[in-house]
């Protein structure tokens, strides 16, 4: 089957995250200042030549704390996603392939944990862990993961009893084989559709949870602290929320608009459901 | 080596609860013999598939039991597991649903080569490409998916597989039954090859009657979980005693109009519900020769004749 090519939207939108990743990871040679250099005489300047997007509130480089911010943000949510993925996978896995008992225990604890509103608990879960890049980032993952446990739960009960699988047991191919080789790449492919979802929620939530001064403590250079700098701010000088608003809004616009795309691919060669005997026809 | 290669015991499958169950295959015996084909008739729902896979181990036995002979050696004791460790393969109906979606096809071949590896290994393509050609299908073709195949060519990639996990026994559910009238022949005449060459037992399931007339020595009629009539499959065909054989038979579509013209015996209405079989002879209910005495005494086939059935009034209403 050909493939599609990939729109002007994707396109850009691929462009805009990796050339911030990039930015992030060139961060010592890309940015013009030392992020965490005051100038007292300079505060709360606007855009100029000197400092692109201006200064805060310290009279700090803005673009050049954006750019090392990135790094907390990326690797951030990279953090939280590989979380999700391992812990919602491995947990859904389990409770679709043996859906009796460990399958009904580990969807009530799913529900319960589904029940709690997701920022209240990654706050919670922070709290208790001791606020910090890490411990939030790992607390969202947890927080996000039963939503993937079930999505992965679903895909495998389906696929459990599909006929391809049944022939691989036939043919005496241990479960954990049969878990990499049949069943996940069938389960798996709205459990990625569903992760780059949550990548974007991730960077939203990171954002949150350094607003709430639960993420990077200050003063590291992180998106959503800078935001909440920017937001006490805003009476004196409204503009200061402008940057860190809009690259948070372009970065998960940028991913959802990948999601989008992968969703698309993904959803071709989905598995069919079984057939039942002919009908034998009789007059 | 000689005598049976399968003996199915009083067997009874239920799904469902303890409370409810539903007894989809009900105490059915049979016997196959070495390197023969036993066809299993039946409408929907009469419960010829769950007898196949309850066989194979792929459904627990409720109660009776499944006897089978390994390669030269004699009856004994199926093990619990699936696929009886390794003695029975099934050949589904559907290929594109047997073959896994996501592996080119040389690698479901080459799977049950090295059950326990958690890679195929690739040394076995070689083998896998050569099973590939024994069906028909060409090496040019081992690295394509199910999905790129036709109908045919999967339901030859399930048979290779079959071959390849080299089990004496081969369960077929409807193997041709996905496929279009023009490959279902082709298909036929490998399983038979291979069941001639290879030494395998079949248990055939099917409601063609004419791949049946074809493939089997034995054949089986089963109507709502119970064998009504088994015997040689000319007997049974040509002499059908059960009613429901008769009328399965004469339900045959025919596109001669000489055969049209004969009188069709009529199966009425639906197969009433396995939860709860009608007493006495559950085919009373559609039955045209029903009488009282089929309500409440039920009819068992007759051991040791060669072509039995479970009528009370077969020589009467022949």
């Amino acid at each position: 089957m050909p493939r599609a090519r990939p729109s002007a939207g994707l396109i850009i939108a691929l462009t805009v995250l990796i050339g911030l990743l990039l930015a992030a990871l060139l961060a010592p040679w890309v940015a013009p200042y030392d992020p965490l250099a005051q100038n007292l005489d300079n505060r709360l300047a606007g855009p100029s030549g000197a400092h692109l997007l201006g200064t805060d509130q310290f009279g700090r480089d803005v673009l050049s704390r954006l750019i090392w911010g990135g790094r907390n943000a990326f690797g951030g949510v990279a953090i939280a996603v590989g979380v999700t993925f391992v812990v919602g996978v491995l947990w859904g896995t389990v409770a679709g392939y043996w859906p009796r008992y460990a399958g009904t225990t580990l969807m009530r604890l799913a529900d319960i944990m589904i029940a709690f509103p997701t920022m209240v608990l990654a706050v919670a879960i922070t709290g208790s862990l001791g606020a910090g890049l890490v411990t939030s980032m790992v607390s969202i993952g947890l927080v996000l993961s039963p939503n993937t446990a079930q999505l992965t739960r679903s895909g495998v009960l389906a696929v459990r009893q599909q006929q391809f699988v049944q022939s691989a047991r036939l043919s005496g191919v241990r479960t954990p084989v049969i878990l990499a080789r049949h069943v996940l790449p069938m389960a798996l492919r709205p459990v990625v559709v569903q992760l780059t979802i949550y990548t974007g929620l991730a960077f939203v939530i990171q954002g949150v949870l350094s607003f709430l001064g639960l993420g990077v403590p200050k003063p590291a250079p992180s998106w959503g602290s800078d935001l909440s700098d920017a937001y006490a701010q805003i009476l004196s000088a409204p503009a200061q929320i402008v940057a860190p608003g809009v690259l948070l809004g372009v970065v998960v616009l940028c991913v959802y608009r990948v999601g989008d795309a992968l969703r698309d691919r993904m959803s071709t060669g989905v598995v069919r459901t079984e057939r039942t005997e002919d009908d034998l026809i009789v007059a | 080596m000689t005598g049976d290669a399968l003996a199915v015991e009083d067997l009874v499958v239920s799904y469902g609860n303890r409370r409810d169950p539903l007894r989809a295959v009900d105490r059915v015996t049979l016997r196959v013999a070495r390197g023969e084909t036993f066809g299993v008739i039946g409408e929907s729902g009469s419960g010829k598939s769950t007898l196949v896979m309850a066989i194979a181990g792929l459904l627990p036995v409720a109660r009776g039991r499944v006897r089978i002979a390994p390669r030269g050696g004699d009856l004994t004791d199926a093990p619990g597991s699936v696929g009886r460790d390794g003695q029975v393969q099934v050949i589904f109906q559907d290929p594109m649903l047997a073959l896994s979606p996501s592996l080119p096809i040389w690698r479901s071949v080459a799977e049950p080569l090295a059950p326990t590896s958690f890679r195929v290994p690739t040394r076995l393509r070689a083998r896998a490409v050569e099973l590939l050609r024994q069906v028909g299908i060409g090496p040019e073709l081992a690295g394509r998916g199910p999905a790129q195949l036709s109908g045919g060519q999967r339901q030859r990639v399930t048979i290779a597989r079959a071959v390849a996990a080299d089990a004496p026994l081969v369960m077929c559910d409807e193997p041709v039954a996905a496929l279009d009238i023009s490959l279902q022949a082709g298909v036929l005449r490998l399983l038979d090859d291979l069941r001639e060459r290879n030494g395998l037992t079949y248990v055939f399931v099917s409601h063609d009657m004419t791949s049946i007339a074809r493939l089997a020595d034995q054949v089986g009629v089963m109507y709502l979980g119970k064998l009504v009539e088994a015997g040689p499959v000319r007997a049974v065909l040509r002499e059908p005693r059960h009613p429901y054989t008769q009328a399965l038979i004469s339900a045959v579509p025919t596109v001669s109009s000489h055969a049209r013209a004969r009188r069709r015996a009529l199966l009425p209405g639906e197969i009433p519900d396995a939860r709860r079989p009608p007493s006495g002879c559950r085919f009373r209910t559609r039955c045209r020769f029903a009488q009282e005495r089929c309500a409440v005494e039920e009819p068992v086939l007759g051991a040791g004749e060669a072509h039995q059935v479970a009528c009370h009034f077969w020589p009467e209403i022949r």
